[in-house]
């Protein structure tokens, strides 16, 4: 192989790693903006909501229970053809309800209003 | 409810773009961007779609129930009241009332016979010198 075709394959590497970089990024700022759509954050805890892919959406959620412990919940929906549901802690798969399902709606266009405005805006437009 | 058509008209302009050639060509940063963002786009569509058959799905249970309903009307307007009680237990409470009714009455013979009666049989024994 020829050494410039050494460099290019590197190049493509280096480039393809910085576009999976930049892809995380733009994810955990997605995450970020999705923990404020549900209103103020109690003091001491976390929360990220956000689309992992386009039949999936992921809710974690920290916080200090009455004893200051620390409690954590990350709950999964997915999106599927015959309907939505929901894994808690990586526990089996429940059917979600009519009103979660609202909820969840309301919170994804919320969503992808504010990540659109915030982040999107160059490539939206 | 979000607008459907703003949301499509939106996702199939950005693909047309995409198709032309100039986000095909943009940098790696923009197209990582752009299709982020067409995720984003694809997963309210995608709940939106479930969103419509889950109505679909409510719509037919809501139509099975008044069919049902339908069938139900005649047999309850054939069956009167009287001759099917609505709730046979209730019913057989019904007689048990009756039963301790008809007890009570005969027990209230026994308990307020006239006195008078008895008094003159006695009056009547003393004349008769018993």
């Amino acid at each position: 192989m020829a050494l410039k075709d050494l460099f290019k394959l590197a190049g493509g590497k280096i480039s393809e790693s910085k576009e999976a970089k930049l892809y995380r990024d733009l994810m955990r700022h997605e995450a970020k903006i999705g923990g404020e759509i549900f209103g103020p954050i109690p003091p001491g805890g976390r929360r990220e909501f956000f689309c992992l892919d386009e039949n999936t959406w992921i809710w974690h959620e920290e916080w200090l229970d009455a004893k200051q412990n620390r409690q954590i919940r990350t709950t999964r929906y997915d999106v599927r053809p015959n309907g939505i549901v929901k894994s808690q802690d990586g526990k089996h798969y429940q059917r979600v309800g009519n009103q979660e399902i609202a909820r969840l709606y309301d919170a994804a266009v919320l969503y992808q209003k504010r990540t659109s405005r915030e982040l999107y805006q160059a490539v939206a437009q | 409810m979000y607008d459907h058509v703003n949301n499509k008209s939106q996702f199939e302009s950005l693909a047309g773009k995409n198709r032309g050639g100039s986000f095909a060509e943009a940098d790696p940063a923009r197209r990582t961007m752009f299709a982020r963002f067409m995720i984003g786009l694809r997963s309210i569509a995608a709940l939106e779609q479930n969103f419509e058959v889950h109505e679909l799905m409510q719509a037919r249970v809501r139509e099975q129930l008044e069919k049902t309903a339908d069938l139900k009307q005649p047999l309850e307007q054939l069956a009167p009241p009287n001759i099917i009680p609505e709730d046979p237990v209730a019913g057989l409470a019904d007689v048990d009332i009756l039963r301790e009714r008809v007890n009570g009455l005969a027990h209230s013979r026994v308990i307020h016979m006239p006195p008078e009666a008895a008094v003159g049989d006695f009056d009547s024994r003393l004349a008769n010198g018993a």
